[in-house]
């Protein structure tokens, strides 16, 4: 199966930063693989998350693989406030369409899709985000704990909705949770990172 | 007791709250001008009459009026075809923002009539001397706007954009516009009032024709009810400026 990242001895150090946040990492990630990364709150999970889209180069060490096409739940939703669900959702897919429709339905967002994206809540926000990740039908989706704010029941069916399209269209899933109760692939493989 | 109004009142009892301050303005001005000789303080009726009159007459529009917002537009026109590049560079370049520093200080430090005096005599004193004073004056106003609304641009949104790989077009109505709003929206308003006033000035120092010509040859013949008429005139102008450009602006904000 195509690879779809690939970091060889990789090391990541902000700048000011005594340490490094990542060191000698070497990771490969394969289409439809799945991945959980663990460790203690400021061990660099989101610093390697951030790494895989694209969004931090290490500062030694090489990339060989990046991800062409990236679903993305940060741990905000990063909406743009003034545009309306569907606005937010057409933005990264023009013509998603019934799969949107679809999508929001499924999540129970059906009411909600004409409003400006600064008046949903919290949990209401973070699905509209994990739609959009999907909606652009990505190579792999990367989940930084963004579903903190939906009740079991919500977060039952924002899992099954990543089940489901990850099961059709073979995406990777590399996935942040404190809660080991709110994995989308709890039997998956782990990676641990820090002390 | 404000809470007890109803809010669909609150604009109308604004409005009238507004009459009420101009017609006590209009009653002391009359009262004053039955003190003083009409060369001094012409009564409201008298500046009424010239108002209609300088509206009425087509040489002041073709001749005063239009060349003058004309000039005030190109200057501005210019000031942001020049101001806004190097706000740009600037806000991407932290050393081209230092560089231009000392210049933009002296641009905004000078009194505006200083600029225009040192325009006067540096530039044939003609029309484009207008527009160039104008351009000097407001060419730091947006250079600044720019480069505060595209660090407004809120980095979290900009990296979605980098992630889900938003065509520039996109990112620019919907991540960078709105912020650059934010600074450009208040700028030009001020700009625009600032530009007319400046263009007027320059042009009431160098005797080119124009509004500003108007004025002093009003005052020179002590025609004061005419100079009341231009002032009113002018006053009108910048409410009306301001005025499409508040509309603007909450039409653009969510
Ligand atoms: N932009 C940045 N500049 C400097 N240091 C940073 C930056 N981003 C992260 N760090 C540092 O890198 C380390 C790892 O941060 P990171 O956000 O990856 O942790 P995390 O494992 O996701 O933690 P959490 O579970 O709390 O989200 C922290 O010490 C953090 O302070
Ligand atoms: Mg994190």
């Amino acid at each position: 199966m195509s690879v779809l990242f690939h970091a060889d001895r990789v090391a990541l150090q902000y700048r000011g930063r005594s340490a490094p946040t990542l060191l000698d990492l070497t990771l490969m990630i394969r289409q439809g693989e799945t991945l959980r990364l663990d460790g203690p709150s400021g061990a660099g999970k989101t610093s390697l998350l951030r790494l895989i889209a694209g969004l931090e180069r290490p500062t030694s060490g090489r990339l060989h693989h990046l991800p062409q096409r990236i679903g993305m739940c940060f741990a905000e939703a990063r909406l743009i406030p003034q545009l309306s669900v569907t606005g937010n959702l057409q933005l990264v897919a023009p013509r998603a369409g019934a799969m949107m429709e679809d999508m929001l339905q499924a999540l129970g967002l059906g009411d909600v899709q004409g409003s400006p994206a600064q008046s949903l809540s919290k949990g209401q926000a973070q699905r509209v985000a994990l739609i959009r990740a999907l909606l652009v039908r990505p190579d792999i989706l990367l989940l930084d704990e963004g579903f903190g704010g939906l009740d079991p029941r919500t977060w039952q069916l924002a899992r099954d909705l990543i089940r489901k399209h990850h099961n059709q269209t073979g995406f990777a899933v590399v996935e942040i949770s404190h809660d080991p109760a709110r994995l989308v692939v709890p039997d998956g493989p782990c990676l641990r990172l820090g002390p | 007791m404000q809470h007890a109004i109803p809010p669909m009142m609150r604009p109308m009892i604004r409005m009238a709250a507004f009459g009420a301050g101009l017609a006590g303005l209009v009653a002391l001005w009359a009262f004053a001008a039955q003190q003083n000789l009409p060369a001094i303080l012409p009564g409201p009726l008298a500046v009424a009459r010239a108002l209609l009159d300088l509206v009425q007459d087509a040489a002041f529009w073709r001749d005063a009026l239009l060349p003058s917002l004309g000039r005030a537009a190109a200057g501005l026109g210019l000031a942001k075809a020049l101001g806004a590049p190097l706000g740009l560079v600037g806000w991407h370049l932290p050393l081209v923002s230092a560089c231009l520093a000392p210049a933009r200080l002296i641009l905004m430090g000078v009194p505006a009539p200083v600029l225009a005096i040192l325009c006067i005599l540096w530039f044939d004193g003609g029309p484009i001397t207008i527009v160039l004073c104008v351009c000097a004056l407001l060419l730091p106003v947006f250079q600044i706007a720019v480069a505060e609304g595209l660090s407004a641009i809120d980095p979290q949104l900009a990296e979605m954009a980098r992630v889900f790989r938003l065509p520039l077009r996109r990112c620019l109505r919907w991540i960078i516009w709105p912020a650059l709003w934010t600074a450009l929206g208040p700028a030009l308003r001020v700009a625009m009032a600032n530009a007319l006033r400046v263009s007027l000035l320059t042009e009431l120092l160098s005797g080119t024709p124009g509004l500003g010509a108007e004025v002093q040859a009003a005052q020179s013949w002590l025609q004061t009810d005419r100079l009341f008429a231009l002032v009113l005139v002018i006053l009108a102008l910048i409410g009306l400026i301001e005025a499409a450009l508040s509309a603007i602006a909450g039409r653009r904000r969510p």
